[in-house]
């Protein structure tokens, strides 16, 4: 028996199938289209690449790396290397729990070195009790939430059949929403995420006497992200700094 | 490597024919997906692939070529909505006749079959949803890209996409459930 939600996402996609695609109309758009490109003005293109080029060298020349570093985290007893690294129009921020200095040389990855594996991955919408029995660790929530948010529904995502995250939605009744991601690290790891500077501001804040980065997006939205022994937590949500730093200190 | 800087990035013509006739379907079901119009799915077709050939050099992953045509399809698609309209709505006729049909047909007791009631009912709120909503959950649910790639290819914070998707299917069920005429494929059939 199809679950509620798979029936309409199965729905969707039958919809999506079911389109008439007007066969009759191809020819006349793929004309249309050689048209339009055939009245490209090539040379101008060519011309802007050039000075791409030209520009492109010139903020690889000036442009510096400016590495902020900190890795006295310490959240919940454990200790967290967390960093940043900035260049340019990018923040990388970076989490590991090995004590490894890093260097600017060291954040330039070999990728030839790199090797990727597709890991099997599916969501599953569970009550708290279910899903606190399908994981392997203690499933944290806040005590304090702003306003009128209620629990709406916790989402466990599972990597080859094992849940490695639970998701926490919370939703007032403008729908507004707020989300706790609790990520499984069973060994050591490494996580890292890009920030445009351009859109995004990034504060390093304190949070039960260690330290998080705050993500402040363009659109309003806040992403809070820290580590505790073994886990990764992400808050995101549209309110205002303090109270998700309200909401992230209220877990427990 | 300064002749791979200046060489011709765009495909041949014959190349460029074969992704056309390979994704024709495909980037107009995506523009219709977003526009429920098929005159401006039409028009974001043709700009789709205008778009694509032009920055054709840009796409890393060939293998990806699908994932990266619907997103600029979807995003062709919302420019177009706002162009026409200034919002995220457009009534065509088409889309009127649409929802004319699907009153008339569920005022009609000998057309009630759930299944295809419980399409139309979809299909209606689908196209009251706003275009936002409607890519992430056509590039996800139907393209099932994951959310870091819907990242990578909209150029859009994680968070923004998580919200989006989150959204969109929580109106979709809370439409299904709490409207009574909607109630085929929500309230409490299985």
């Amino acid at each position: 028996m199809l679950s509620e939600d798979h029936k309409w996402k199965e729905m969707l996609k039958e919809d999506y199938l079911h389109v008439q695609v007007p066969a009759e109309k191809k020819e006349d758009s793929w004309d249309s289209i050689v048209q339009e490109l055939s009245n490209e003005p090539r040379k101008n293109r060519r011309a802007s690449n050039k000075w791409m080029l030209v520009a492109a060298m010139l903020v690889f020349m000036v442009i510096g790396t400016i590495l902020v570093q900190s890795n006295q985290t310490q959240a919940f007893n454990w200790i967290i290397s967390m960093f940043e690294t900035s260049n340019g129009n990018v923040t990388q921020i970076n989490q590991s729990n090995t004590q490894e200095s890093s260097t600017a040389d060291d954040d330039v990855p070999d990728f030839t070195r790199i090797e990727t594996e597709s890991v099997q991955e599916y969501r599953e919408e569970m009550s708290f009790e279910e899903a606190q029995e399908v994981t392997e660790f203690h499933l944290s929530q806040p005590t304090y939430l702003p306003k009128n948010y209620v629990l709406d529904d916790i989402i466990v995502l599972y990597e080859e059949d094992t849940a490695k995250q639970v998701e926490f939605h919370y939703i007032d009744e403008s729908n507004n929403y707020i989300s706790l991601q609790q990520i499984y690290q069973a060994n050591d790891f490494a996580d890292a995420k890009v920030i445009d500077n351009q859109d995004t501001e990034v504060e390093t804040i304190t949070l039960h006497g260690g330290e998080a980065r705050m993500l402040i997006y363009e659109d309003d939205q806040i992403e809070m992200i820290w580590s505790t022994t073994h886990m990764n937590w992400v808050l995101e949500g549209t309110e205002d700094k303090q109270e998700m730093i309200n909401i992230a200190e209220a877990i427990e | 490597m300064w002749k791979k800087i200046f060489k011709k990035p765009e495909p041949v013509h014959d190349e460029f024919r074969l992704i056309y006739d390979m994704f024709y379907s495909r980037v107009y079901r995506d523009a219709f997906f977003i526009t429920r119009d098929a005159h401006l799915a039409q028009d974001a077709l043709q700009e789709t692939f205008v778009k694509a050939y032009k920055h054709m050099d840009r796409l890393e992953d060939k293998e990806r070529i699908g994932a990266w045509l619907s997103t600029i399809a979807t995003r062709t698609a919302i420019d177009l909505l706002r162009k026409r309209k200034g919002t995220h709505e457009v009534l065509s006729d088409e889309v009127f006749l649409q929802n004319q049909d699907l009153e008339e047909v569920s005022l009609d007791p000998l057309d009630i079959v759930e299944g295809n009631i419980a399409k139309e009912t979809l299909r209606q709120i689908m196209g009251e949803l706003k275009a936002e909503y409607r890519e992430v959950l056509l590039l996800h649910y139907i393209h099932e890209l994951s959310i870091k790639e819907i990242v990578l290819l909209l150029d859009l914070n994680e968070s923004t996409v998580k919200t989006r998707l989150y959204r969109g299917r929580k109106l979709i069920k809370e439409e299904l459930t709490s409207n009574p005429k909607r109630q085929w494929i929500g309230g409490e059939s299985c």
